[in-house]
Formats: C-alpha cells, structure tokens, sequence
C-alpha cells in the first residue's frame, strides 16, 4: 500500500518569519580564562590541602612516637625505681653484709667530738648551696614527685 | 491537502482481551504522571524514614553503627605506690606483660605452642592446657601466662604470631621483700587490694581508667587517617606511710630469731614516735605449723588480734591512783602473795610473807595484790574510766581492715574475781596497738596521741598533701605521768624488765605476762598447760621520751624461764634500741645513766 508523501519542509515565507535576528557578539575569551584561573585555583588549593594533610599526618606521626617515647620512659621511670629499691631493701643489704661476715651491733656507744674536728670535716666534705636543685640529688619521693607533676602538666 | 485515512486500530493485549484504555500506547502524558507519581510516594517514604532516623529513631541504629566502626580499648590506670617515711618504694606497680591466645586465629598449633613454651618455659601441664584449647578452638580467649616481664611481652609481640596477643598489666610487687608485708597487704593478680593498707586505701590507690576509641576497618584493623578518641587514665594516688624501712627490717628480723630461739608461736613489734604517734614500725612474725619456720605473717596481728595485756595494764592503775590522789608513789600497802577474792584466790607471780609495799614497790616487782589495792583505792569506776581514757575498749583511729576493739566490759557488768583482775590485765583484753598507746600515754607526759600510720597522700600533681595530725587528749596530768616514768625506769633499773638495759640510753618500761584464755573460758588446755603472752612496753630516752616500743611473744614455751615478758621480749626491745636510735638520730642525753647505783 502506497501513502502520499509530504513536503514536510517549511515554506519561505515561514523561514523567513522564524528566522531569529543574529547578532554579534564578543567572544567569551574572559569567561575561559576565569574558568581557567579557578580551576588552577582550585587544583593548586586541593595541592595545598593534601602537601597540609600529609603535614598533619607527618606531625600527628612524630607527635605519636613522642608519646610512645614518654610512655615507654614513665615505664622505664617505674622499672628503675622499682630495681633501686629492691637494690636498697635493707633485707639484700642484710644479706649482703652477712656475707662479708658482718654482723648487726648489738650494742651502740657514742663518742664526743671536739667541735673543731667537727667543723673541719664539714668544711673538707659539705657542698655550696644550689646543687639540690639537680634532681639527682633529690629523694626516692622528691624524683617520683617531680616526674609525676611533670606528667600531671604534660598529660 | 488533507491527510490520508488511517485504518482505525485497537491495541489489543497478547491473549487478545481489549486493554486498558488508561495504558493505550500514545498516552504518554499519563504514564508520566503515574510513573511521577509512584515516585514521589517512595521519595515521600524514603523522606519520612529519613526524617524519623534524623529524629526519635535514629539514636539506636547510630549506637549501633558506631559499635560496628569502632573499637574501644582500656587504659589501664597506674596503681599508686606506697611509701616509707623516707620515699622508699615498699609497694611499687611495674610494667608487665600478660600472654593471650585466640584459639580460633591460631593456624599452626604445634608451632604456636612451641614458641611460647619456649620463651614463657611452660610445664607440661599448661602446655597440654593450651593445646586443647587450640586445637577445640571452642573459646575466643585463653590466658597463656599473667603480668610476666614486660620485654619478654615484647619480644613475643615482635614474633606477631597470629592469635597470641600480648596486653600491658601492670604488676604490683614489693621491692623490699616481705619487709612490711604484714601491714601494707596484698592485691589480688587484677591488683584490686585485698588485705592491709592495700586494702583499706584500695580507692585511693586505684586511679582512674582510661579508654581510647578508634575507627576500625571490617577486619579489625584502624582505619589509617582517621581520629581516634583517647580518655588519658589517670593514675592513682600515692600513700607515704610513717614506717621507717630499715625499722621495720630490724623489728621483722629481732622477732623472727627470738621467736625460733624461745620456739614461741608468734610475736609483735611496734615502734612509736611518742609526739606525733607516727608507728615507725609494726611488724608480726608467726610460725608456720607445718613447716615450723618463722616468717612475717600476710596478717597484721598488732591490730587485728586481742590478748589479755597481763602487767603492762598495772602502769594505768598505777597511774590512775596517782592521778587521783588516791595513792602516791610512797603510799603503803601490807601486800600479802595472795589473797581471796570471790570464788578465786589470787596470788603474786611468787611466793613473799605479808609485806609493806610502796607502790613504787608495787610497779617495780609486779605485785598483783598491791595493784588490786591500789584499784579499790582509787575506786572501780574511776578505775574503769582511766582505762577507756588510755584507749582500750575501742579501736584506734588506724582503723585498720579487721581491726579489734579488744575487750573491755563496763565495770558494772564485770563479775567476781574479774572485777579486781582488770586491774592487772586479766579480764579484759587489748590489741597490741592499743597497748603501746596507753603506755606512750605515760612517755608523752600524760597525753594521749592516737596512732597513725599514713603520712601523707601524692596527688596526681605530684603534690604532697598531709594527713592530718593526730587526735589527742589528755589522759593523766604531767606531774603523774612524770611520776610514773620514773617508776618505770626503776622497773628496767632494778625491777622485772633488767635485760631491756641499754648501753647509752636510760630506758623506761614495764613487762607483762598473760594468760591467754583458752576456748573453754578458762586458762588451762585439756592438758593443764597454760599459754603465756609475754609482752615489754618501754620508752627512750628516759629523761625525754622519744620512741615507745612494744615487743609481744606469743605463746613462749610454758616451761621455761622464757615464759616471762623480762625474758622472752625485753632483750627484742634491748636488740632494737640501737638501730632505732641511729635510724632516727637520737643521741642519749649527757646525764648519767639512770641504773647507776641500783641493783639489778
């Protein structure tokens, strides 16, 4: 079965009249560059943002093994302090002592000194002042006390 | 031009029934509308579930959600360290390791058991225990060994076998050995206190736990780059005790030789500041049955266990009577060696014809009868409340974990013989830290100083904040006091306590003999034997009181000579004075010594 075909094409007059009026414009080179500049912008910030993350991460990474270091000295800190005690118990010195034949005095006598005897060995042995501020020269207490206000202020 | 007719068609369906106009082909407008419409009813639910999850619903599943993507681990808080009066460590928590396995993790458990029992040298029992629990693979958790040393935990954590874990536990230990067991305590292996000050300042002790929250991968794993969330634990505080180490070394050390050379059961020191009654020193020894060897006892005996005092307790009614005027140091008795009172007859430690006694004399050579006169010359009631005053009848302010009250019954309730024996310490009962702090009563010029055994507390800064000082309140005027010290010198000058001499210091002192009561009330076993409680009370220097010390046997063999407090525990208290004084710095007053001249 055959159909009739239709011109489907529009007529002149009707070309003419649709047709819209052309103008003409600049090109939009300005657009294309701020388009441009912002992506760069915008690539260069994301650049940024990760060298700055992998900073943070680099830091958070020492600030990590610091801690580690710190918990690891507390814990060398406790272990000492524990090995020194057991180094001044009196029982290990007892022991050690009778093992040198010595024995604990059962009996005590004191003896006067003559004051200038006394003087000069404190004069020949004591210390000008200001060392007792090296915590070596403190206490078991004093070093335990100075270690744990120092970790009270550095939590 | 008009358009050529088309032949009129229906769609119709494949089984050939006449479709829905509604879904012609060609009614494009209102399958949009349809299909739009079925939309916006599941975006309408999808938003109203999303709106109640963003609402009410929603924190459940958030709770759950995080459960799933994070994992919560604990800090385990440093317990506090317990020091002596010096900052010596007497209990220290050190670093340490505990070795875990996951049985069901674990691939290869031949190979696996063989590494740990290598480095952790397991016997065959645990490593039979072991196996069969990763061969079953029935539980997710099996300790392999607890709190063991914390590089050999590290080095098992570098082997990083699959299933063994390695978890930081702390453990507690005591440096100096048992040196001050009996009073410090023990923790359990989850360092939770059990027993002694350990136990009694568990609170304070035990700090806070932390925890650290952190992001995890479906495996396990952290997420790398995300935050974790970490609550620092906070340690415990730290107690520094009045003990003095190298005291109480000495006090543990005198007891055990003297309780294996006498074969006593058991025995007791304390020693005292008399000021700040600050105990530098309390110490218990006790024979173990089985074995027979003496050694510090896990319990604190000088304040848990109660003992009739025997003749210490005469120094309170001595000093009652002079306190009241009703008796002076030269008052007379004519003091017979025994006398009926009630049902009993009570007698003197020895045989003696009627005699004038002072009550000097009375002190000095422990006439039981002239202390019952000396009582009901100052009145029993009076009598009575001079004893509450000293501190018996009641626990002291150490309020130690099972600390006893001793036994003091009002004087109206006591019967018989009871009511005059109490005046010489039977019938009644105290501990021996009770004891030597009614007799410090007399060192410290009258007034009682309750004892106390924490100095001072560490707080998490490192700061030292001061236990109070200790309650006081005055028992007998100084001028009484003064006079009975002096008695109390005669007593180790001339009297029943002459093997507690020193060299260099004058001492003061009095002993005493109990009986202790047996189960059935009375003071003989089955056998007719009786048990003794020799105990010495003394002070130096005797001119200016500094330290008061108590030694206690428990239970000297019956019959011997060392059955008596002047020999089975003044030559402890003779033994410690020198330690204590070089310990302490104390250098004896330059005035004679007080023995010179009388007989001992």
């Amino acid at each position: 079965m055959a159909l009739a075909l239709r011109d489907r094409r529009p007529s002149g007059d009707a070309v003419s009249r649709r047709r819209p009026n052309l103008q003409v414009i600049a090109a939009r080179r300005g657009t294309t560059r701020v388009l441009v500049v912002a992506a760069v912008l915008v690539a260069a910030g994301a650049a940024m943002l990760g060298v700055i993350h992998t900073q943070i991460a680099g830091r958070q990474a020492q600030l990590d093994a610091l801690d580690r270091r710190i918990v690891a000295a507390g814990e060398q800190f406790d272990t000492l302090r524990a090995i020194r005690a057991e180094l001044r118990a009196p029982l290990r010195l007892d022991a050690e002592a009778r093992a040198l034949d010595m024995e604990p005095a059962m009996s005590s006598s004191f003896l006067p000194i003559d004051p200038q005897v006394h003087a000069m060995v404190i004069a020949a042995t004591g210390r000008s002042g200001g060392d007792g501020a090296v915590p070596d020269d403190l206490g078991p207490l004093d070093q335990f006390r100075l270690v744990k206000a120092l970790g009270a202020v550095n939590p | 031009m008009s358009r050529p007719a088309l032949p009129q068609r229906r769609l119709r369906s494949v089984d050939g029934r006449r479709a829905d106009s509604r879904l012609r082909v060609g009614n494009q407008r209102r399958r949009v509308q349809l299909v739009a419409f079925v939309m916006i009813i599941i975006l309408a639910f999808v938003a109203s579930k999303v709106a109640r999850l963003q609402t009410s619903g929603g924190d459940h599943l958030r709770e759950v959600a995080y459960d799933q993507w994070t994992r919560t681990t604990p800090l385990s808080a440093d317990r506090g360290t317990i020091f002596d009066r010096n900052g010596e460590e007497l209990a220290v928590s050190i670093p340490a390791s505990t070795i875990s396995i996951n049985p069901r993790l674990i691939n290869d458990p031949a190979a696996t058991l063989s590494v740990l029992s290598t480095l952790l040298n397991l016997d065959v029992d645990d490593q039979q225990r072991l196996y069969d629990e990763m061969v079953s693979k029935e539980r997710g958790f099996v300790y392999v060994r607890r709190q063991v040393d914390a590089a050999l935990g590290a080095q098992i954590a570098e082997l990083r076998l699959s299933g063994v874990n390695v978890d930081d536990e702390p453990r507690r230990i005591l440096p100096g050995g048992d040196t001050g067991r009996s009073v410090i305590g023990r923790t359990d292996i989850d360092g939770v206190g059990t027993a002694g000050l350990e136990l009694q300042y568990n609170d304070l002790l035990t700090g806070t736990t932390g925890e650290v929250t952190r992001q995890v991968a479906p495996g396990g794993r952290s997420v790398p780059g995300t935050e974790s969330d970490t609550s620092l634990p906070v340690p415990g505080d730290d107690l520094v005790l009045t003990l003095d180490r190298s005291i109480q070394f000495t006090c543990e050390e005198a007891l055990i030789d003297q309780v294996a050379a006498t074969g006593s059961k058991a025995g007791t020191c304390i020693v005292m500041d008399v000021d700040s009654g600050e105990l530098y020193a309390m110490a218990s020894v006790k024979r173990d049955a089985e074995s027979g060897e003496v050694g510090i006892t896990s319990g604190n005996f000088a304040a848990v266990d109660a003992y009739e005092p025997g003749s210490v307790a005469k120094v309170i009614t001595i000093a009652a009577g002079i306190d009241t005027g009703a008796v002076t140091a030269d008052t007379t008795f004519v003091v017979p060696w025994r006398r009926q009172h009630g049902e009993d007859l009570l007698r003197d430690s020895h045989e003696h014809p009627d005699e004038e006694m002072t009550v000097r004399q009375i002190l000095v050579e422990s006439s039981n009868i002239g202390t019952i006169d000396v009582q009901l010359e100052t009145g029993r009631p009076r009598h009575w409340d001079y004893m509450r005053a000293f501190g018996l009848g009641e626990p002291t302010a150490l309020e130690f974990p099972g600390e006893s009250a001793g036994i003091l019954k009002h004087w109206t309730a006591l019967q018989g013989s009871e009511q005059v024996t109490v005046s010489y310490g039977q019938g009644l009962a105290s501990t021996p830290i009770q004891l030597v702090t009614a007799v410090n009563v007399i060192a410290n010029n009258g007034l009682y100083v309750a004892p106390k055994i924490v100095r001072g507390v560490v707080g998490s800064d490192g700061s030292i904040t001061p236990t109070a000082p200790s309650a006081t309140h005055e028992v007998v005027r100084p001028d009484s006091a003064a006079i009975v010290q002096d008695m109390m010198i005669d007593v180790v000058c001339s009297g029943t306590a002459t093997r507690a001499q020193v060299d260099s210091f004058n001492v003061a002192g009095k002993t005493g003999t109990g009986l202790k009561a047996q189960p059935d009330g009375g003071y003989e076993d089955e056998f007719g034997q009786r048990s003794y409680y020799a105990s010495f009370v003394g002070f130096f220097p005797a001119e200016d009181p500094q330290v008061t010390v108590l030694i206690s046997i428990d239970e000297p063999p019956a019959g011997t000579i060392n059955r008596f407090g002047g020999t089975a525990a003044a030559p402890v208290f003779a033994r410690l004075v020198p330690t204590i004084a070089n310990e302490l710095g104390l250098q004896p007053p330059t005035t004679a010594s007080a023995c010179d001249g009388q007989a001992s």
